[in-house]
């Protein structure tokens, strides 16, 4: 290429022919690593004094969040930090939604809206300290009013929740 | 809270020891503590056919299976598929018939696809497809993987 001599300006001047690449396979310079395992996947990638962090989801359609007790999950070692919907409240913006004033923050604040609604997080040392953290916020947290169905674990099917008052 | 279990185990032909928490996962294990991040995490429950690897000859996913279970077994990753810069012929097939789009799945895939052709030689279209329903690719399709399949036995035979 020369420059923008070279760009055709008319129909005739479209090239019908690129012997380079149509009708060629092309060989994917990518594919010997992703064979061999050898390519780098975002969760490979290890730094300094970096925290994992764990989920605790929402097992409800619809639940408002009375309270979530992280205090004993900061108890635990290795733990730096829990954050709830609270926090997120305090320290974010909803995301940017049109129209606007629909955004919701990256925890749940105040209700949670569908099952596996990120409800708190846990950020710990050590991988395998994340599990604990996961489970022990939950048992603050209480069911809400109005979800209008809900699995029941016990009974393996779909059947409409009792409202609590 | 944490107990740790001495295990030793052979992996890819070298043999490994470590100290481990009864409760890590073997893919956890192979990534985390040998480094061996070939083997993909995706589903975390035993469906979606991503982390696994042979325990023993028999494929298995190893985001269901813990680390302590491996104990004394000999296992291989797609890290041990090749035979240093040349492809394993399962691995040349997937290149040749674009077996593999983003690339996240395909360890898993060649791992199951590895034991059933070192148990079959000559599998059957069933066969094929049946080992392939344990594994979920979310964007090359299964066309062409099983068009590899049928190329790798191909490639196998000629060997």
């Amino acid at each position: 290429m020369t420059g923008h001599d070279d760009i055709p300006k008319t129909l005739a001047g479209l090239p019908n022919s690129a012997p380079r690449y149509i009708g060629q396979p092309i060989e994917r310079l990518e594919d010997p690593a992703l064979l061999t395992g050898q390519t780098e996947f975002i969760d490979n990638v290890v730094l300094p004094r970096m925290l994992h962090c764990a989920i605790l989801r929402s097992p409800h359609a619809h639940a408002r969040i009375v309270s979530v007790d992280v205090s004993e999950a900061e108890k635990l070692p290795g733990v730096f930090a829990v954050i709830t919907g609270e926090d997120a409240k305090r320290w974010s913006n909803p995301t940017m939604t049109v129209p606007p004033g629909w955004g919701t923050h990256c925890l749940a604040t105040d209700k949670a809206r569908f099952v596996g609604e990120p409800v708190a997080g846990g950020e710990a040392r050590a991988g395998a300290v994340q599990h604990e953290i996961a489970l022990v916020p939950r048992r603050g947290e209480r069911r809400g009013r109005g979800p209008a169905i809900g699995a029941d674990r016990t009974r393996g099917k779909l059947q409409p929740r009792k409202r609590i008052p | 809270m944490s107990v740790t279990r001495r295990i030793a185990m052979t992996v890819n032909g070298e043999r490994h020891e470590a100290d481990v928490e009864v409760r890590t996962t073997l893919v956890d294990f192979l990534r985390g503590d040998l480094g061996l991040t070939g083997t993909h995490v995706g589903c975390e429950h035993g469906v979606c056919g991503a982390c696994t690897v042979l325990w023993n000859g028999r494929a298995v996913r190893s985001c269901i299976m813990l680390a302590v279970q491996a104990d004394g077994a000999e296992l291989k990753t797609v890290e041990g598929l090749a035979d240093g810069a040349t492809l394993h012929p399962i691995q040349q097939a997937f290149l040749e018939k674009h077996g593999l789009q983003c690339g996240f799945c395909t360890p898993g895939f060649m791992m199951s696809i590895y034991e059933l052709l070192t148990r079959d030689s000559a599998p059957s279209e069933e066969d094929i497809t049946d080992t392939l329903g344990g594994h979920i690719c979310r964007c090359t399709g299964y066309q062409s993987i099983v068009e590899a399949v049928h190329l790798a036995v191909e490639k196998m035979r000629a060997t």
